[in-house]
């Protein structure tokens, strides 16, 4: 399958532990550093980011409410009022705010602490306080739900049900006074937490703040433990914008490392050609964080200079499994 | 692009399959909602709220020792499948997209770090289907909210079948969670009634096969309905109460007609969320007539959370399987327990009878907490030949 999506990136919000914003975020994966470091993101401080109109009980909140406002602000959609009907939301996580739960189960139950199980109440909480009413849409579909909602948030822009989408993945894996059974799978990877969201709209359209690129197209093929559904998927997101592989200028790998099919990945694109200078990992500088890994993997594509001449677009993928169908995004990065 | 994807790529329901209280299976479900039948009952609860009433999921004597809510997902995908003339195993099926719907799924496997759509997950395994799978998960949105994902997949991801399955059965956790918000009815469910005082929980799993129009004529499959459009909205406002203003379920169901190109006037039939609470009803109520005008008052509308109790996750496919079975019989099933209707509505309810009605097109509202709201509209599908 290929298909042009012609959406705008305008906004983007991460937060780390290498720290809130993007640009921690990108010195670390540019000096790759060790695995050693903290994977929790300690004394953040959302009021600093946000008025709250119901408090907010987990981290997992806490990381989107912070991504969210970075992103209005960057995208110049911060201002209260006006229509905010024609601006969504779709969030995906993982493990969402399970702390909540397993403190619920343990102790007498309360309604607020009810509502906050629910696997939606941090997409409500963004809505509530950012008065986000548009099209709106809650994902959990394991590692793969980030790069899921970056397509569904294009769908809704593309079938006009809204002009503004805020997309993101969040999750906390990394163990502190409550460790998830997760943490102690047998992985080479600790598991980390963060959020990374992206303002989009649809091409074309006024931009009010800034323009980071566009996520040009996607192409997906199925995988069954063979290498050429991913060669496949990536022709197909090239094919759609008259390129070949010869034309992408750098590759996120946002794979899960957990997926079986990760090497066969990382052959394939030896095996054609793109060669691992053009490779950004971000795996070993953040941990495994989920729903986040694919968002956050997009920005650091949307960003990055790859080896392509400043005068033109690069062509950065940024590839995901979805079971054992391998799904690429094209990005044009103009930065 | 959106209109050249819209225009060519249509999506119609092919093949349907349940679990709710008023039995296992389609045929069942049906002739005892129409048959103004109520699965409430008095549930085996430890604290129970008034008489603890809901509509649990008859007992399975030939599964007993397997988990409800795999034995229940495993038989309505089971229905779903042959009704659409597939079988768990074949190419067609094990390649296609899934697209799960819950509010709670198994919540305490979740909290101990398993997949929040684990139980689903479980069962497509076991019978080989290993296509693309989506979750969605927006409270007692969840299930219209999925059949609106599965479409967007069909139009915008070329995917030529995709299995719905909205889910959820009740368990300590939701029905005392629920119950302390004060959500829950001490005897029954009575929407758009004067007198009503809440909701009941109700369990089940309604699964519905979603195909691309011409990749399910040229197969030869049934076709139920055609999903004209939907829409998906939040209220930005509170975690329990919706907007007094109805803004966010106007929303929903105004990007669900203009998807469908229709306007309200073409609605033939609501099948409403209706849970029976003071202020769903009377906001549900407020925000159709904003959409509807004057033609509010002429739709034929119902609830069937009066007979099946409140599914939460499942309640979106279960009533889409309704809204779909009232187009193919042209009858309209009743809202149960209703003594003193709430004439501040001003809605034409079809109250405890059914009523015959001739419906070209339908529109369904699923509402959740935390301000989800999802809304969509099917067509009958158009008759060629004689």
């Amino acid at each position: 399958m290929k298909k042009a999506l012609g959406i705008d990136v305008v906004g983007m919000g991460a937060v780390t532990a290498c720290g809130v914003g993007l640009q921690p975020l990108c010195a670390a994966v540019g000096k790759t550093q060790t695995q050693s470091r903290s994977r929790n993101i300690e004394n953040l401080d959302v009021e600093r980011y946000v008025t709250l109109r119901t408090k907010c009980l987990d981290k997992t909140s806490a990381l989107s409410l912070v991504a969210t406002s970075m992103v209005l602000d960057e995208a110049g959609w911060k201002t209260r009022g006006g229509d905010r009907t024609r601006i969504g939301l779709v969030l995906a996580t993982m493990s969402g705010n399970t702390s909540v739960v397993r403190a619920y189960h343990r102790e007498e139950p309360s309604p607020l602490r009810f509502l906050h199980t629910f696997t939606n109440a941090p997409a409500g909480l963004i809505c509530q306080a950012f008065e986000l009413r548009g099209a709106h849409a809650n994902l959990c579909s394991g590692p793969s739900s980030g790069l899921q909602a970056i397509r569904y948030a294009c769908h809704l822009l593309n079938s006009h049900k809204a002009d503004q989408m805020i997309c993101g993945g969040v999750d906390r894996l990394a163990p502190d006074e409550d460790p998830l059974p997760l943490f102690y799978r047998n992985d080479a990877l600790p598991y980390g937490e963060g959020a990374g969201f992206l303002g989009l709209q649809r091409a074309g359209e006024p931009i009010q703040g800034k323009y980071h690129g566009a996520i040009a197209s996607m192409g997906s093929a199925p995988v069954n433990g063979e290498a050429r559904g991913f060669e496949e998927a990536m022709r197909y997101a090239l094919e759609v914008k008259d390129q070949a592989i010869g034309g992408v200028d750098a590759i996120v790998l946002a794979t899960h490392t957990m997926h079986p099919d990760a090497d066969t990945e990382r052959n394939t694109l030896l095996r054609i050609g793109i060669a691992q200078e053009k490779w950004l990992e971000i795996h070993e500088v953040i941990g495994n964080v989920g729903a986040a890994q694919a968002v956050l993997a997009t920005m650091i594509g949307l960003v990055s200079r790859g080896n392509a001449p400043d005068e033109r677009p690069r062509n950065v993928l940024v590839n995901t499994m979805e079971n054992n169908r391998c799904v690429s995004i094209l990005l044009r990065s103009v930065q | 692009m959106e209109n050249t994807v819209t225009r060519m790529r249509k999506v119609v329901i092919t093949g349907i399959g349940l679990c709710s209280g008023l039995g296992i299976g389609v045929d069942v479900f049906w002739k005892r909602l129409v048959g103004a039948e109520s699965a409430l009952r008095a549930m085996n609860l430890s604290r129970p709220v008034g008489r603890g009433l809901g509509a649990p999921l008859p007992s399975n004597e030939e599964l007993p020792a397997m988990p409800k809510l795999l034995w229940s997902i495993d038989l309505a995908l089971h229905e779903a499948l042959i009704d659409a003339h597939l079988q768990p195993g074949d190419r067609l099926a094990s390649a296609a997209a899934v697209v799960g719907g819950s509010n709670f799924s198994d919540n305490l496997c979740w909290a101990k770090g398993g997949d929040f759509f684990e139980p689903l997950r479980r069962i497509l395994e076991e019978h080989d289907l290993n296509g693309p799978f989506w979750g969605l998960s927006t409270a007692c949105a969840s299930g219209v909210g999925a059949i609106g994902l599965a479409c967007d997949l069909i139009k915008f991801e070329e995917e030529p079948l995709v299995l719905v399955c909205g889910y959820d059965i009740i368990d300590e956790h939701n029905y005392r969670g629920l119950a302390s918000l004060r959500a829950l009815s001490p005897d029954l469910i009575r929407p758009f009634d004067k007198e009503r005082d809440g909701t009941l929980l109700g369990e089940g799993v309604g699964l519905l096969v979603l195909e691309e129009m011409g990749h399910a004529s040229a197969r030869g499959a049934n076709i139920y309905a055609e999903v004209l459009g939907y829409g998906i909205s939040n209220d930005g406002y509170h975690f329990t109460a919706p907007d007094p203003s109805g803004i966010g379920m106007r929303v929903a169901m105004q990007q669900a007609l203009a998807e469908a190109r229709v306007c309200p006037a073409d609605i033939d039939h609501l099948n409403a969320h209706g849970t029976g609470t003071l202020h769903n009803d009377r906001i549900e109520a407020k925000a159709i007539h904003a959409v509807f005008g004057e033609h509010a008052r002429f739709v034929p509308i119902t609830s069937n959370k009066s007979a099946i109790g409140h599914c939460m996750g499942a309640s979106g496919t279960l009533e889409t399987i309704a809204a779909i079975l009232s187009l193919r019989d042209q009858i309209v099933p009743p809202i149960l327990n209703v003594e003193t209707p709430d004439l501040d509505c001003g809605l034409d309810c079809v109250f405890n009878v059914p009523r015959l009605a001739v419906m070209e097109k339908v529109m369904c509202n699923s509402y959740g907490l935390w301000g989800c709201n999802a809304s969509m509209v099917l067509a009958r599908p158009k008759r060629t030949g004689s």
